[in-house]
């Protein structure tokens, strides 16, 4: 009996712990909203950085936190954490209308880089069918596939409808597994980040001293290349490339 | 007393013009100018040298001399003398001239001499003209029909055209005057173009033919006279009138040597000499007028770059500015609006001037700016001022500052960049903030050029702290649990399927588990004293092994068949032999119970035992 309360006891903690760490996230995005509607803007970015810390986001949040780095002029981290936000939800209108409205401040207007075609059929497979969903989706046509193996040879069900099941279920069930662990291993584009730094010029190579290749300001997004200890080399939308201290990036 | 004074209130005036006049003839300089009526004469030609004396009404001249000459004769010693005066924009210019003709004696080289003339208590010295003598049948036959009297001569039949004076290009042209061959990119350069003219011709009709053009240039159009009254210039010795056509400024947009077109015009010219009719000017309807097309030359301008070092808030203005900005107020509510007005006034192109760049605090709405030029096209140097109106409208409370605004331009004169910066300007914003009024304008719900509303409540949260799938054990594990339980289905229904097909190795793989089943039973009888059954079920244990192992039917097999089967698959007779005497302590026990002591089954169930696993393994060998 003792050993039954025990689990029971062990098993309802676990479960609680993420229940009480998502209830201090929400209090501190009710607080941080609250300091926002009272124009107190760094003490809602303190308070949205509480939810953070508690280990969860929502596209709300970035939102939110987005818009007092706005109100505050802040806006390499107002884009920052738009583009967050966009992540979770690609087609949230309001993450959408005040993204572009802060990209009209940006000061660097480049031409976008077109994607070679492998990287676009990539990025619409990962957005058509997202890492996660195509992994729990395959496994439970793997788990399928399997039983209908084990059918086939434990009890010789034998037929056309019977073995193209099988086909069909174990290629399906494979692409979809092949397709997550892929997407996952390697993302269909690179890591980004924001340029924070009012202005920063990207130099030849990750030493201060080295000569500047472009020069770019406050809230240009940004391709993550490779990184060092101290820098970063990057890739500007229109292809160019050079190295910029880590500290001047604001990672997506 | 009232009549009185408007009596002789014209009287007054009068009194005051005449008091005032001499005051301005006085005031004007004194300008003696030497000039002939033309450079280049034939044989039989007269040529006219005048001596102008400007800023004088001929009062306080004294006649002057006539200049000597060489290769030419003086037909008259007492000069005629002309007076002339004229009132430019309000002020009278006297001028009082003497005039002497020459004839030349041959052909050759002619000069008239300097000659002195005294002005009141001053005295002038005029430059020596020369003058070319050619022959007469060099000259344009205008010229060699000054004969006043041939005309009564000429047969009243001859119909033939009286003949045209057509102007030289010595006696009328355009010059084209820039300030500057040279000036930096965006630099004004101020292009003046004069129209000369030998006194007495006249001019009608002129208008301009091709369109102006001056490529790689921004171009401004500067104010002329539009009634010019003519100047009177000497030119290489010849006398002009002068009047300003055009005078344009121009911009270099680019670095390079760059010109100016030309400016052409048409006109229609009466020159005074050429007429065979003396009495010609007399009469205006006789008069012939030639067409004629002018051109000014080509103006070429080297436009130099702009030297490096320029200012980050260098936006290519080049001149000479002061910036002013000012706002409207500086103390507001929340959704009311502060208007900040930058002006930019001074020398240069301002049309295109750009407004300086300036970062307000995020809580601002900025609209584009109002703008406005105000240009100042007299004189020779366009200037102006350029004004923005930027409305800004807080959407928080709080105490913000406009940053210093900083313009800079190059200033050619110094060459060099000059900044100017205003002072930052502190806005004090009072109110409620997120009042609806904040929102000007929408857009599908959406504020115009500002951020959405924030959000109230979140709809779902999703956890941080998530690791990679790729790098997730569990993925692996799951993915091989349905191929791991296929695996064991195959293998599974392989055995079944060899248990099916293969007795003898089905008898093999059934052989230690029916022994072992069968010494189990033999101990539980041991235990429960039926010793008869005891050793039944030991003897099966150890033949059912054998039969089994050996894939043959124990029932019915002699020991001399058994010891045969297992003598041919290799086993010893050592083994074969223990065997057969643990069958035969078997065969006691079943059939003589009661001489069977208890060491007796011990010792039959440690041989059972035994034996399976050795004749188990010999077989296997």
């Amino acid at each position: 009996m003792m050993r039954f309360y025990l689990t029971y006891f062990l098993l309802a903690l676990l479960t609680a712990l993420p229940v009480t760490a998502q209830n201090e996230a929400v209090q501190a995005f009710d607080e941080g909203t609250q300091f926002l509607m009272d124009g107190d803007f760094p003490n809602a970015i303190n308070a949205f950085a509480m939810a953070e810390r508690a280990g969860w986001a929502s596209t709300e949040l970035y939102y939110n936190v987005g818009l007092a780095h706005y109100r505050m002029d802040h806006l390499g981290q107002a884009i920052q954490y738009l583009e967050r936000a966009l992540l979770l939800d690609s087609e949230n209108e309001k993450v959408v209308h005040s993204l572009n409205v802060a990209r009209l401040r940006t000061q660097d207007q480049f031409s976008q880089l077109p994607d070679p075609f492998w990287k676009k059929l990539h990025a619409w497979t990962a957005r058509v069918m997202p890492m996660r969903t195509a992994f729990w989706l395959g496994i439970s046509i793997w788990f399928g596939f399997g039983a209908l193996v084990i059918v086939r040879l434990l009890f010789a069900v034998r037929g056309d409808w019977w073995r193209r099941m099988r086909v069909i279920s174990g290629a399906l069930g494979a692409l979809l597994l092949i397709h997550a662990l892929a997407t996952s291993a390697w993302p269909p584009t690179d890591p980004m980040a924001v340029i924070l730094a009012s202005e920063v010029d990207l130099v030849e190579q990750a030493d201060p001293g080295a000569a500047s290749v472009q020069n770019v300001h406050e809230g240009l997004v940004v391709h993550i290349k490779s990184r060092t200890s101290e820098w970063t080399f990057i890739q500007i939308p229109n292809g160019i490339r050079g190295w910029v201290p880590q500290s001047v990036l604001g990672e997506i | 007393m009232r009549e009185i004074s408007i009596r002789f209130l014209p009287f007054v005036i009068l009194c005051v013009t005449v008091g005032w006049l001499p005051s301005t003839v006085r005031a004007q300089d004194i300008k003696v100018q030497a000039s002939v009526s033309n450079k280049i004469i034939g044989t039989e030609e007269a040529v006219t040298y005048t001596i102008q004396v400007e800023g004088s009404d001929g009062t306080n001249i004294s006649v002057p001399p006539a200049p000597e000459a060489e290769g030419l004769t003086l037909l008259q010693s007492i000069p005629g003398t002309q007076r002339s005066v004229s009132i430019v924009n309000g002020v009278m210019a006297q001028s009082f001239g003497f005039t002497w003709t020459f004839r030349p004696t041959a052909e050759g080289r002619a000069t008239i001499g300097a000659t002195t003339i005294q002005v009141g208590d001053q005295s002038f010295h005029t430059q020596p003209v020369t003058i070319n003598v050619v022959a007469q049948t060099q000259r344009p036959t205008r010229q060699q029909q000054r004969d006043p009297f041939s005309n009564i001569l000429r047969s009243p039949f001859d119909q033939s055209p009286e003949p045209v004076a057509e102007p030289t290009k010595e006696d009328i042209f355009i010059r084209a005057l820039p300030s500057s061959r040279e000036a930096f990119q965006g630099e004004q350069v101020t292009v003046e173009y004069r129209l000369y003219f030998r006194e007495g011709i006249q001019l009608r009709q002129s208008r301009l033919t091709d369109s102006w053009d001056a490529e790689g240039f921004w171009r401004e159009e500067l104010d002329v006279e539009t009634r010019p009254i003519p100047r009177i210039v000497v030119e290489n010795g010849l006398r002009y009138n002068t009047i300003v056509l055009k005078r344009a400024a121009v911009f270099p947009t680019r670095a390079g040597e760059m010109s100016v077109d030309p400016l052409k015009i048409e006109s229609e010219a009466l020159l005074p000499f050429g007429s065979r009719d003396p009495f010609q000017s007399l009469f205006a309807l006789r008069t012939r007028f030639t067409p004629v097309q002018l051109a000014s030359p080509r103006v070429n301008i080297d436009a130099r770059p702009l030297p490096a070092g320029a200012p980050a808030s260098f936006n290519g203005a080049v001149g000479s500015y002061a910036m002013t900005v000012v706002p409207d107020r500086t103390e507001l509510q929340v959704g009311e609006s502060v208007t900040l007005t930058i002006n930019l006034a001074g020398r240069g192109n301002l049309a295109t001037l750009d407004s300086p760049k300036f970062d307000v605090p995020a809580v601002f709405d900025q609209y584009d700016p109002d703008v406005s030029s105000l240009l100042d096209r007299a004189g020779r140097q366009l200037s102006g001022s350029k004004t923005y109106r930027y409305v800004l409208i807080p959407r928080s409370n709080g105490t913000f500052e406009i940053p210093a605004i900083e313009f800079s331009f190059f200033d050619p004169v110094a060459e060099r960049y000059r900044t100017s910066t205003s002072s930052p300007i502190p806005i004090t914003v009072t109110g409620m903030a997120s009042t609806p009024a904040v929102v000007s304008a929408t857009t599908n719900g959406m504020p115009v050029d500002d951020f959405a509303p924030l959000f109230v409540s979140t709809t779902e949260w999703s956890t941080t702290n998530r690791s990679a799938l790729h790098t997730w054990l569990w993925a692996y594990l799951l993915i091989l649990i349905p191929i791991t339980a296929s695996i064991g289905a195959y293998v599974v229904s392989k055995q079944r399927d060899r248990f099916q097909k293969d007795h003898s190795w089905a008898r093999g793989r059934r052989a230690h588990p029916l022994s072992k089943k069968h010494l189990k039973q033999a101990t539980q009888l041991l235990a429960s004293g039926d010793t008869v059954g005891y050793y039944e079920e030991l003897e099966r244990a150890v033949l059912g092994f054998v039969g089994n192992r050996l894939n043959v039917a124990e029932r019915g097999l002699t020991r001399e068949g058994l010891d045969d089967l297992l003598g041919k698959r290799g086993i010893e007779s050592e083994l074969r032999d223990r065997l057969r005497r643990f069958l035969d302590a078997c065969d006691q026990g079943r059939f003589a119970p009661s001489t069977a002591s208890p060491e007796n089954k011990e010792e039959a169930l440690d041989d059972a035992s035994i034996l399976i696993p050795e004749i188990d393994e010999r077989v296997s060998e």
